[in-house]
């Protein structure tokens, strides 16, 4: 009967049809949505996911984010050298400042500065020396400023864009791109700046730090190694992992956990009125025949299964076009400044979601189902 | 040999004052192997009736056997296989499906039976052949004439080897010819394949083909 109700599910091209772009819309508007909330969450806590080699951060307690963060003496980075088992431990500094390009474009950068002996943090370079860095004013700048945001535009209205050698302004001091790497936008087109701490001590004219990343020993207890941390009130010491957290929660206070939900419902608005409606139709249409076949000696869950089928089968079709597109739809993005982040969690989570909506869909069909009384063949004439 | 067996048959529709008996005490016997018309006015419970002998509708009062079983000691499930392996019907709207051709539409007490469907398949081609629309196998079921159409639904009937074939009204959207074609194959079943056939109608154009016609007004058994 599996065939039989499939023929009749694509039967009706045009209800088969709908049934699937109902889904279709939903499923895409649900891991669209979703892939730019986890690509937006994921850029707020950029910093953790850039500087990957240490598995402690220590930030002041009222750091929240990168937009709410106290800075600390650069003094509490002895302190946490010297707990037992830290392997070693270095300052990462994170200011915004001025930068001005020779041809008169001025912005607002984010500037790393890195440990001048080990340079922890210093991303994978695309293009460049690392050692560069050590050279007065040698800076690294991130790949998509250099193309895009801080390009040259020539005579001829083309970009030409920033390569090594060439030079800038920040906060008033000549500097020099001595590196290209690849890094996580942030949430503004601003140009990200990495320099070695001693140059933004110089050109900030502070020598406070707003982290210390620090690696514990193999087979360390990282616990009492963060509990000696805490211990100093003044400071707070927090896996990676944690500091995710902690940055993203700080970032979910801005409501757009609420627009996202927004979102995920009218996806499911759009799947209960689109295909279940359709679907319910389709049902309806087909209703006689469904009587016609509990006449012949076809029992209830035969009918049961033959809709559940039907629903499996739309739900599995407008699920996986919905993804596909997404998917594309990232595929296309890969490289921009747009967000989108689809881990493969996500794929569970529509897939719950496209489940619900073919529950509904199937749900709906069926509570006629057990209504249908055959004796209607006999009257319907 | 008796086919169908009612004894005190009553069945009402609605509740309270608007409680209205369709049939009053149905106490009737189908021969086997015979073409019964089952005839009257309208209005006066031949569909309910039909519907209670096919066990699609229960009857509030009274007993119903079928080739000797007694319907009202069997739960739906067990009504539902015995329907399936014992009663063959020809709906006065035919209810082909359109999605399936007419093949599929012919083998359709089989596949809902479970049997496999190139034999189901093998066993319908033969029937098919002998009502004359061997040819229209693969067609839709929208394609075929309302003649052709009307036989295909009685293919389906005999697909089972139900031994009691129930038709509501075969003959209304036939002309004569074609009416007369209809009743031709149904009687040809009771004297070639020995099966009882049941036929409801208000044609008084086909009751030269009946065995045995049985009359029922106002919900009772006239004479």
């Amino acid at each position: 009967m599996i065939l039989t109700a499939f023929k009749m599910l694509i039967g009706n091209k045009a209800a088969f049809i709908g049934v699937i772009f109902g889904i279709f819309l939903a499923v895409l508007l649900i891991s669209q949505q979703s892939a730019i909330y986890l690509g937006l969450v994921s850029r707020s806590y950029r910093i953790v996911t850039n500087i990957s080699a240490p598995n402690i951060w220590v930030i002041d307690p009222a750091t929240q984010g990168e937009d709410l963060i106290r800075s600390m003496p650069k003094d509490y980075l002895q302190y946490v050298k010297s707990i037992p088992n830290v392997e070693w431990a270095v300052p990462v500094t994170y200011l915004l400042l001025p930068l001005t390009t020779p041809s008169g474009i001025f912005t607002v950068s984010e500037v790393y500065g890195v440990d001048d002996k080990t340079l922890v943090g210093i991303p994978n370079l695309l293009e460049g020396n690392i050692q560069d860095l050590y050279r007065n004013g040698g800076v690294i700048l991130d790949s998509n400023s250099a193309e895009n945001l801080l390009a040259i535009t020539l005579p001829n209205g083309e970009k030409a864009p920033l390569k090594l050698g060439d030079a800038l302004e920040i906060n008033g001091h000549r500097v020099v791109v001595a590196g290209i790497a690849k890094t996580t936008p942030g949430f503004f087109p601003q140009p990200v700046v990495f320099m070695i701490n001693s140059q933004v001590e110089q050109f900030s004219g502070t020598n406070r730090i707003q982290y210390i990343v620090a690696k514990t020993r193999e087979n360390a207890d990282v616990q009492a190694i963060l509990n000696q941390i805490n211990s100093n009130k003044n400071m707070l010491g927090l896996t990676s992992k944690q500091l995710e957290s902690r940055i993203s929660d700080h970032f979910l206070k801005t409501g757009i956990l609420i627009n996202y939900g927004i979102s995920v419902l009218l996806g499911m608005i759009i799947g209960f009125s689109i295909a279940g409606q359709i679907f319910y139709i389709m049902t309806l249409h087909n209703l006689c025949y469904y009587a016609l076949i509990k006449a012949l000696g076809g029992t209830e869950a035969m009918i049961l299964k033959m809709i559940v089928f039907q629903a499996v089968v739309v739900g599995t079709i407008g699920y996986i076009l919905g993804t596909g597109v997404t998917l594309l739809w990232g595929f296309a993005i890969k490289g921009t400044t747009l967000t989108f982040e689809f881990p493969w969690q996500l794929l569970l989570l529509t897939g719950f979601f496209a489940v619900i909506i073919c529950i509904f869909m199937a749900a709906l069909s069926v509570r006629k189902i057990f209504r249908l009384d055959p004796h209607m063949l006999m009257v319907n004439t | 040999m008796i086919a169908v067996k009612c004894k005190g048959i009553k069945k009402f529709y609605g509740e309270g004052e608007n409680k209205t008996a369709a049939l009053k005490g149905i106490d009737l016997e189908i021969p086997e192997k015979k073409l019964t018309l089952l005839v009257g006015p309208s209005g006066s419970g031949k569909t309910t009736l039909m519907s209670i002998i096919q066990t699609i509708l229960t009857p509030d009062e009274g007993d119903l056997f079928i080739f000797g079983h007694h319907m009202n000691t069997m739960n739906e499930l067990e009504k539902a296989h015995f329907r399936n392996e014992n009663i063959g019907v020809v709906f006065q709207a035919l209810y082909l499906i359109p999605a399936l051709t007419v093949l599929e539409n012919v083998i359709l007490p089989l596949t809902i039976k479970g049997e496999n469907e190139s034999k189901a398949k093998e066993k319908a081609i033969p029937i098919l052949e002998r009502l004359h629309i061997g040819n229209k196998v693969h067609c839709s079921p929208t394609q075929l004439s309302r003649g052709q159409q009307q036989r295909a639904a009685i293919a389906r009937a005999l697909m089972n080897d139900s031994k009691l074939i129930v038709c509501d009204e075969p003959t209304s959207a036939l002309d004569q010819e074609h009416g007369h074609a209809c009743m031709s194959i149904l009687k040809d079943l009771v004297s070639s394949d020995n099966r009882t056939v049941l036929v409801i109608t208000h044609d008084h154009r086909i009751f030269s083909f009946a065995d045995h016609i049985v009359n029922l007004n106002d919900g009772l058994i006239d004479g």
